[in-house]
């Protein structure tokens, strides 16, 4: 008995000194910065320190629940970014779908690389570029849909419209890279399994429904998951970028809004405050994902 | 076992941290140590502490020479030439050359990054001898005990002309006084080059046949037909009268502020009622402007999309000439109007001084001048090292004094008064800049000018030549310019200052965000044609959300500084 | 049959021609910032530029690549890049590879899995891990890019499942040859995963080429600037009230929105150039079918 553990304890050890040096760095980087969300509890002051500024309990979260505005800006943050999680998942995993489907493998290269531009523009040089193409007089998109027949929309200073107007250009933004993700799980599915579907007569489309996509679950779940973690996040620079006075309404989310807290003064402690709230319910819903998934569906993210 | 384990876990846990605090503790000692054997080579150290009886010669060169360490903010817009570098300059040189004063910065980052490098840089308690710090940190550093009561030093040590310079505008100097003792040197400026300024388009006036505003119905008149009456004649609908941004309340260019001296409103600012001070946003008179905003927007006399725009954006619509009015400050004709001349050289602007809707004129406002300070750590060796290195600054302004080359622009006109660590400006350095060179253009003679001043007075006189793209500097520092109007201003003693200058109250800090936010939403939506019974709403909001608290600590600081 | 054929040529014309339509949609923006780039400052100012150059110019360049700023701050890029490639690609393996094991195999692997993911979601925010960076005595160096961020957990977790969903069997014959964990993941896992490592590898590279906010805090001058921290002190406007009135009229005289495009397009150049290179790697992917059978 002891001497099997004693071995099994050897065969494992490999395996620890792989762990080890990431271990030691995330202890160092991650976990004892970590420490210091203590500033959340304090009434922080530079110049005093981590050490010597005042402790007010939970004074920092009570205040910033107690602001007027926080549960519209709550709502705001979470409808912004759901929207954009679920635009986020499916407009990437189509397009990798589609393009799989492509037969010129230089045409399939060069749209593969195209689509993923955008993402390397800032939101700064891109929000001039927006307030550009996006204006209700002269803007090519409003073109469009003048030509259509429809009245023109302002799509940046309609409180109505700024929310989709966030979510369509982020998910512009954004796809074509985390398209890549998808296009690189394609490519990891067993290609017996199609010759397998053909020889059973399935078609295209029946190939993509039973092969393609359960190939590619763990992956889409796996993606799922970790984006649960960034409810909360709707986007600071984007949303910064492009947002003004006329939409604070639908478009102010927690980040401008403490934001433009720590303007007057460095508020940090209401700031990691913020922050360490977020965390709370990033990580509580990752746990709880990741239990879901593994316990109805069978996957094991983590 | 599990929990054998665990404790395992937090042992390791522990021991880094202890690692690192030592390798923290030990780093500071570092530090100390290099300053405290830096002190020694001067002579005495206790000395070098006491200032108060020391014999020190401020005009005297160390010898030999010392460390000072600083830390300051760049631009990504200064210029080097001759492999200079910020560390590394004429004024670099000179300190260590003529005072025998090493200069170290610690770091030196770009603007945009000096508020939060300067917040994590006190926070982990990495002070230098010398910082440049903001009013928030003033106040802070002062409070923990960080830094340097200079009261006496300056007494004893600041020339002449240095105290001369600095108190010019008392007002100005006093923001450096905390509890009557002086923490910080100011960075002095000029207040009334914050003043508001009307900028009309006078080609497009010509061509429609109107004279220059002298009203507000002028205005008002002018942006009507700039709108309507194709003032750039080329038969199309595709102008606009006066131009503002996104963030108009408190914007320089394209702000309101100019618009609603007009109608003596004064949002955003604090201003002097019955001997009380009063938030000017919530004053009746704002109403009239809003209502008048409002209608210019409902006649397509503001840009439709305004409400979007920034500055940039803005900046466009005037260079592209779709726009022919704005309120802006004195330096517009060189960073705004210029693209307009750029792109169209028979346009031509003119700065007026603000108009008024009545027969009361139209008083313009601005905000007190100091952004920032210079002040002291209370640990260094060296005191007085800072009234030797402003002294030095100071001693262009020395009339006694014959100006050396080099030290404002160099022979190529690049900027090089920009890379001087303790600077303070008198407090109309611009405008009797302006009254010089117009002088010295009249004479045809340069003789009097210093070197900053030469600089603008060779634009100019390349602009009377032709040169189109020095437009910009003849209407700032030449005439018809920008200050001209301000000189105006002055000689009418016709300007007022934010009555509120202190470091934020304390619910000030924790309310004013959210009040400035709704402020921003309600008067916007009332521009863009909500009704007026809103901003009587906003009134009552404001009050109710902190803002009677505010204007009771805002009071409260003003009894004291009266 | 035909029918089907003909249905099968309507998809995939209609689909090239969706695709196109994207991949315009997606270059649009990066055209107007060239053409911006390639037009005439005042152009530029006043808006007129959009899909085409006005007034065309190769001075914007000609002034970017002579500026000593950004040139220097290229170098730093270019080096961190390659340290930090070289240490997150080596610490993801490392860790990845213990982590796919099963339980048998490795008892503590939840235990280390949430060790990691913790600290996907949890930071101290940015005065602690300022002051842990000054503590351990990499500040205003290198280090200070690349330690912080040295495990990439998300690309550890993408690895991780990579790793699990390959075949076993492979494995298993190697272990009974013998074979350590070393070898297996040497000799075995790292051949076939070539798809994954070169999605990650992507990653890790974009990643250390556009992190701008850790060079702006952690650098103590603008020399020690990465390429995209420069960028930001470039592009960003600078908040007038900040600003003295003398610094004023000297910092707007020379903002030029030419040359910050011209900055914007060379910095995103070397990306750009490298994706078409690792995207061979995905399509090649199919090795891992063929080993199986």
């Amino acid at each position: 008995m002891t001497s099997t553990s004693r071995s099994k304890r050897l065969r494992e050890l490999p395996l620890h000194i792989m762990l080890l040096p990431g271990v030691l760095l995330t202890i160092v980087f991650s976990y004892i910065p970590i420490a210091g969300v203590v500033i959340a509890f304090q009434k922080f002051v530079p110049a005093k320190g981590i050490f010597e500024s005042k402790w007010i309990g939970l004074d920092n979260f009570a205040y910033v629940f107690n602001l007027p505005s926080f549960t519209n800006v709550l709502w705001n943050t979470v409808f912004i970014s759901v929207m954009k999680i679920i635009a986020g998942l499916i407009v990437p995993i189509i397009v990798a779908l589609l393009l799989n489907e492509v037969v010129g493998k230089y045409f399939k290269r060069t749209i593969q690389t195209i689509i993923y531009f955008p993402y390397f523009l800032s939101w700064v040089i891109l929000g001039g570029i927006l307030i550009d193409i996006l204006s209700p007089s002269s803007g090519i998109v409003n073109d469009v849909i003048k030509w259509l027949g429809f009245e023109p929309v302002f799509f940046l200073g309609d409180e109505k419209w700024f929310p989709f107007t966030l979510v369509i250009s982020d998910t512009w933004k954004e796809f074509g890279y985390s398209t890549i993700v998808y296009l690189a799980a394609l490519t990891a599915i067993d290609q017996h399994l199609y010759e397998a579907a053909i020889v059973d007569g399935a078609n295209r489309w029946k190939q993509t429904w039973h092969v393609t996509l359960p190939g590619m679950m763990p992956i889409v779940m796996l993606m799922t998951v970790l984006s649960l973690g960034s409810v909360l996040n709707a986007g600071f620079d984007q949303v910064f970028n492009l947002y003004s006075p006329m939409v604070y309404s639908t478009g102010d989310i927690i980040d401008t809004f403490v934001y433009r807290l720590g303007l007057l003064q460095a508020q940090y402690g209401v700031a990691t405050a913020v922050g360490l709230f977020k965390s709370v319910i990033a990580f509580g819903l990752i746990v709880l994902s990741n239990f879901l998934a593994n316990r109805y569906a069978g996957y094991r993210i983590f | 076992m599990k929990k054998h384990r665990r404790t395992k876990g937090i042992l390791l846990l522990t021991l880094v941290l202890a690692m690192l605090i030592t390798a923290c503790s030990s780093n500071n000692s570092t530090t100390n140590n290099e300053s405290s054997t830096a002190a020694p080579q001067t002579g005495n150290a206790e000395e070098a502490n006491n200032a108060g009886q020391a014999a020190i010669d401020i005009n005297a060169k160390y010898d030999p020479p010392i460390e000072i360490t600083g830390w300051r903010y760049t631009e990504s817009t200064y210029q080097y030439e001759n492999g200079d570098t910020i560390e590394d300059n004429i004024y670099t040189r000179t300190y260590e050359e003529d005072l025998g004063i090493k200069l170290k910065y610690t770091w030196t980052v770009p603007l945009e990054q000096f508020k939060q490098k300067l917040n994590v840089s006190i926070a982990a308690g990495d002070l230098p001898d010398i910082m440049w710090v903001e009013a928030q940190q003033l106040a802070e550093l002062t409070e923990n005990d960080l830094i340097l009561d200079l009261t006496e030093l300056y007494e004893q040590y600041a020339s002449p002309v240095a105290k001369d310079i600095l108190e010019q505008d008392m007002k100005a100097f006093n923001t450096a006084k905390i509890g009557g003792k002086l923490m910080a040197i100011p960075h002095t400026s000029s207040a009334v080059d914050g003043l508001p300024i009307l900028y009309v388009r006078t080609d497009w006036l010509a061509n429609l046949g109107m004279n220059e505003p002298q009203t507000m119905q002028d205005v008002l008149a002018i942006a009507e037909a700039f709108t309507k009456n194709d003032p750039d004649q080329n038969n199309q609908e595709d102008t606009f009268g006066i131009a503002f941004t996104k963030t108009f309340l408190t914007d320089t260019h394209f702000g309101t502020t100019g618009f609603m001296s007009g109608y003596h409103a004064y949002p955003t600012k604090w201003i002097e009622k019955d001997g009380q001070l009063v938030y000017g946003s919530i004053q009746p008179e704002v109403k009239q402007g809003l209502e008048a905003l409002q209608k210019l927007y409902a006649n397509g006399m503001i840009d439709r999309e305004f409400g979007v725009k920034d500055r940039a954006k803005v900046t466009e619509s005037v260079a592209g000439g779709k726009v022919g009015m704005f309120y802006g400050s004195m330096s517009a004709p060189l960073s705004i109007i210029q693209n307009n001349i750029d792109n169209d050289p028979a346009a031509e602007w003119k700065a007026f001084e603000l108009v008024s809707v009545d027969e009361v004129r139209a008083t313009p406002i601005a905000k007190m001048p100091i952004q920032k300070y210079y002040v002291v750590n209370k640990k260094t060796k060296h005191p007085e090292a800072i009234f030797k290195l402003l002294n030095m600054s100071m001693q262009g302004y020395d009339l006694n004094v014959e100006p050396e080359e080099g030290y404002g622009y160099s022979e190529s006109g690049i900027a090089t008064f920009l890379y001087n660590f303790i600077a303070a400006d008198p407090a109309l350095k611009n405008l009797t800049a302006h009254n010089k060179v117009t002088a010295a253009l009249d004479k045809n003679d340069p003789s009097e000018l210093n070197a900053e001043e030469l600089g603008y007075y060779e634009r100019a006189l390349a602009f009377r030549g032709g040169d189109l793209s020095n437009w910009g500097t003849e209407r700032v520092f030449g005439t018809p310019s920008s200050f001209d109007v301000i000189g105006a201003y002055v000689d009418k003693d016709n300007y007022i200052l934010d009555g509120f200058y202190g470091a934020a109250t304390p619910t000030m800090v924790e309310r004013n965000a959210t009040l400035l936010t709704m402020e921003e939403e309600v008067f916007t939506k009332i521009i863009m044609g909500e009704s007026l019974d809103a901003f009587d709403k906003f009134v009552e909001d404001w009050n109710k959300l902190g803002g009677t608290q505010i204007t009771e600590e805002v009071n409260e600081w003003y009894e004291l500084i009266k | 049959m035909s029918k089907r054929l003909t249905s099968r040529r309507l998809f995939l014309l209609g689909n090239n021609l969706f695709l196109l339509l994207l991949a315009i949609a997606c270059l649009l923006p990066l055209i107007n910032v060239l053409a911006v780039s390639f037009s005439s400052s005042s152009a530029a100012a006043a808006g007129l530029v959009k899909l085409w150059p006005i007034e065309f110019t190769l001075a914007s360049y000609k002034h970017a690549l002579g500026k000593k700023e950004f040139i220097d701050a290229f170098i730093v890029s270019l080096q961190r890049v390659a340290l930090g490639y070289s240490i997150n690609m080596l610490l993801t393996i490392l860790i990845a590879f213990p982590l796919s094991r099963e339980k048998s195999a490795l008892r503590s692997r939840s235990v280390y899995a949430w060790f990691f993911i913790v600290t996907m979601m949890f930071s101290g925010g940015l005065i602690p891990t300022y002051m842990t960076v000054r503590s351990v005595g990499i500040l205003d160096t290198m280090w200070a890019l690349v330690l912080p961020g040295a495990v990439p957990v998300f690309n550890v977790i993408l690895l991780m499942n990579f790793f699990r969903n390959l075949p076993k069997e492979i494995e298993e014959a190697a272990h009974i040859d013998g074979a350590g964990h070393w070898r297996v993941l040497l000799s075995i896992y790292l051949p076939l995963s070539k798809p994954a490592i070169a999605t990650i590898t992507l990653f890790v590279l974009v990643g250390h080429w556009n992190a701008w906010f850790d060079g702006l805090i952690y650098m103590n001058s603008p020399a020690n600037y990465p390429l995209q921290s420069y960028l930001q002190t470039v592009i960003i406007e600078v908040d007038p009230s900040l600003v003295s009135n003398t610094e004023l009229i000297n910092s707007q005289l020379v903002s030029d929105r030419t040359f910050k495009a011209a900055q914007v397009f060379l910095a995103a150049l070397p990306v750009l150039a490298i994706y078409p290179f690792l995207q061979k790697y995905f399509m090649k992917g199919l090795v891992m079918g063929s080993v199986k059978g």
